[in-house]
């Protein structure tokens, strides 16, 4: 079968035409070509074994038959447009200004190249051999130099031909579109694509290598900070402050991924990143199971991150600096918590919205006697309550007229220091009661005696005359000077307590310490020392301060 | 809840608001008007406005305490529970000015409940006022004395601050879009208006009278 196959079909000589080439139109002595190619034919004479004779007729042959049309022909592509203009448009509006240099013969020249490669720049480029006058050199043309003034010409011509025809010109609007050129663009796009063409494997290799570390460190680093910062909420209640963290549960998603990474990578990986971090935060939050939103395909989503540190008006603001920050807050009456501040809620509950009034502080027990005592004194004063700290400031504290977070922020220092004030006062009464027993007990002179050896030991001496009290503690009057300098909040030492300026011991940290040592006063009949250690640093914790008792003295003397 | 619409953690966006009333004895035509009955004394209107007023051109001063802004787009219902002695107590109140009048003659606590939108997604609050009708330091001789002029209004506003903690983005941006107008600096004594009675500054009614 197969030879018999073989012995059917023959090749052979023939003739075609080939509509893509214009140079066969011509007869062939001008310069025209015959085109001839070995095309299948059926062999007819199965019977006939000489070759040689057999070719020559058949070749004979050929040049008779025509095989048709070439059948690629058509995929050659057609350019017909190619500009031509004349003597009197190029001097009316082509010709070039002076630092380009294009004189007239270098235009010519170039467009006869160009009809000749039909508008095949790179060729042109390749057979461009343009040898310039003496007057005027040949200039080293690249590439955008030859299609930069290919097209300004046809723009200049497509303008001069539309003139003041509207139909013309309205054609021509879509023309010039087509026809723009930007020479500085498209030489750096080249230039990119000449860099990227010449990387070398080992370079390329690199660029890989980076690329994949860049990604995975993205990831590990918005996990690790994630869980760290969770970590030290759990255990700690505070924000751990790392600056790359968003304020959001949803920190895990590849949103806070440099977008060109993301964009670079793209496809299936994108997606797997996205759901995957979409199901966790729908986890995390407990939202609806049926809620699937891909999270870098939502552009509200997109749209939120932006407003996240700044609440935009349209959800497209961008970060404010500091100042301008502060001044839209402030307009707006929005308060960001710091990084660290009890304010953000650890647990994730909800603080319900409430009437700022509502957190009005809630004084220690230590100060209700004092504050009813305010509430229900007269605004007139006609009949005189007892006087309190409270009434002593002027101040009402049940209520505030403008509660407002400063305000509120106030309230609660006044009633800290007020507390602590009284609690300062209660020592006080105790240690004075224990001098006055101990007076009793040893008599005159053995109180003399005591003050000495107490003198001569440098310590705080245990006669009750040594310890200047300006105020009598249990005394209306006296409590009114304890309330004023209390409230100043800085001076409370004045009013407080007047001990002498020579003890040393050490300042005590926090009230726990002095209010044992308080309590150790009451037991002990020796203790004094100690006590008036723990009433001193008492007085010192009222005042926040520990270093101008000999000035307060003289303070609270002159008073 | 909107699943894409997340809470701002760490975020506090406040709104200034006054709650309080206006009260002024009933006139003949007052009573002509309403009709109340015989033992009633004044007139009064409880309300629930924002924190800044109108400016004042001079004159009119006095009955317009807050009330510049509009807080329909954060509040949608204010609830007023009344004393149960007048007619129709509970007053619901569903778009500004939040407020409403009635005759009475006696003091009592008011019961002001306050619905937020849906948008914001959170539970109302309830505020307290002491309705006031009578002036602190006027004695009652002073009072029934026909010659005397009519006391001015009383004025009893207590201010206050909705805070909103954690708000969401969606509740954010509205919030924005209607920044609150900012309450004029603290003036001196005797400038401006006179300063409002408030128990937490008793003194705040010496010198109204003198």
């Amino acid at each position: 079968m197969a030879t018999q196959q073989r012995a059917c079909l023959v090749r052979r000589l023939q003739q075609f035409s080939n509509t893509a080439r214009d140079d066969t139109s011509k007869p062939e002595g001008a310069n025209g070509l015959k085109l001839r190619h070995w095309s299948k034919v059926p062999f007819k004479d199965g019977a006939n074994d000489e070759e040689d004779e057999y070719m020559n007729s058949q070749e004979k042959d050929a040049m008779a038959q025509d095989d048709g049309p070439y059948p690629f022909a058509k995929y050659t592509p057609k350019v017909d447009i190619v500009y031509s203009y004349t003597d009197e448009e190029y001097a009316a509006h082509l010709e070039d200004s002076a630092e380009s240099g294009w004189t007239k013969a270098e235009t010519d020249y170039l467009f006869v190249l160009l009809h000749e490669y039909k508008l095949r720049f790179y060729i042109v480029l390749d057979r461009y051999e343009y040898q310039g006058t003496e007057e005027q050199p040949a200039i080293k043309r690249e590439l955008e130099d030859l299609k930069g003034r290919y097209y300004s010409i046809v723009r200049k011509l497509i303008r001069a031909r539309a003139g003041d025809d509207p139909e013309k010109v309205k054609a021509g609007e879509s023309l010039l579109l087509q026809y723009g050129f930007d020479y500085a663009q498209e030489k750096a796009r080249r230039q990119h694509v000449a860099a990227l063409w010449d990387r070398t494997p080992q370079q390329m290799a690199e660029e890989t290598i980076l690329y994949t570390e860049i990604l995975r460190l993205s990831q590990t680093s918005t996990v690790f900070t994630a869980q760290r910062n969770a970590l030290l909420r759990l255990l700690a209640g505070i924000e751990s402050g790392l600056p790359d963290i968003a304020t959001r549960d949803d920190r895990l998603t590849p949103l806070n991924l440099d977008p060109q990474i993301r964009g670079v990578k793209g496809g299936p990986w994108g997606n797997a990143l996205g759901g995957l971090n979409s199901a966790a935060s729908r986890k995390k939050r407990g939202g609806p199971a049926g809620h699937s939103i891909d999270w870098n395909d939502s552009p509200t989503h997109s749209s939120m991150l932006i407003s996240l540190n700044s609440a935009g008006a349209s959800g497209q603001r961008q970060q404010l600096p500091p100042a301008q920050q502060a001044e839209f807050d402030a307009k707006h009456y929005i308060y960001r918590a710091p990084v660290g501040s009890a304010l953000i809620n650890p647990k994730n509950t909800h603080t319900a919205v409430h009437a700022r009034s509502s957190k009005f502080p809630v004084p220690k027990p230590i100060l209700a006697s004092h504050l009813q005592a305010a509430h229900m004194s007269p605004p007139d004063g006609q009949s005189q309550p007892p006087a309190t700290i409270f009434s002593k400031l002027d101040l009402y504290p049940t209520k505030l007229a403008m509660p407002t977070k400063e305000n509120i922020e106030l309230i609660e220092r006044v009633f800290g220091a007020a507390t602590q004030l009284i609690e300062v006062q209660k020592q006080l009464e105790k240690v004075e009661a224990d001098l006055a027993k101990e007076k009793q007990r040893l008599g005159p002179s053995a109180a003399s005696a005591a003050s000495n050896i107490a003198s001569g030991q440098n310590t705080v001496p245990l006669a009750p005359k040594s310890i200047t009290v300006a105020p009598s503690a249990s005394g209306t009057a006296g409590s009114e000077d304890i309330s004023m300098q209390a409230a100043d909040g800085a001076t409370g030492e004045r009013g407080a307590l007047e001990v002498n300026d020579t003890a040393s011991a050490g300042d005590n940290e926090n009230d726990e310490d002095y209010e044992d040592e308080g309590d150790a006063t009451g037991d002990g009949d020796g203790e004094d020392d100690d006590a008036m250690e723990g009433v001193e640093n008492a007085a010192n914790n009222a005042s926040g301060r520990t270093a101008s008792r000999k000035r307060s003295r003289s303070a609270s003397s002159s008073e | 809840m909107p699943s894409n619409d997340l809470r701002q953690r760490g975020v506090q966006i406040v709104r200034p608001i006054i709650y309080g009333n206006t009260a002024r004895m009933l006139t003949a035509a007052d009573k002509a008007e309403l009709k109340p009955p015989p033992d009633h004394t004044h007139r009064w209107t409880v309300a629930l406005r924002s924190a800044a007023s109108q400016p004042t051109n001079g004159e009119n001063e006095g009955d317009i305490v807050g009330g510049k802004d509009d807080l329909s787009y954060f509040i949608k219902r204010v609830t007023f529970k009344l004393h149960d002695s007048i007619p129709n107590p509970t007053r619901v109140i569903d778009k500004p000015p939040f407020e409403t009048t009635a005759t009475g003659w006696g003091e009592f606590e008011i019961q002001i409940r306050v619905a937020f939108t849906q948008d914001c997604n959170e539970k109302p609050i309830t505020l307290f006022h002491m309705l006031k009708l009578h002036a602190w330091q006027v004695v009652k001789a002073i009072q029934d004395d026909p010659h005397l002029p009519i006391p001015p209004p009383i004025q009893c506003w207590q201010y206050d601050e909705i805070v909103f903690t954690d708000p969401q983005d969606s509740v954010v941006n509205n919030f924005v879009n209607h920044p609150p107008t900012p309450l004029p600096p603290p003036m001196p004594a005797g400038i401006g208006r006179p300063i409002p009675w408030h128990p937490a500054w008793p003194k705040s009614v010496i010198g109204r009278w003198k």
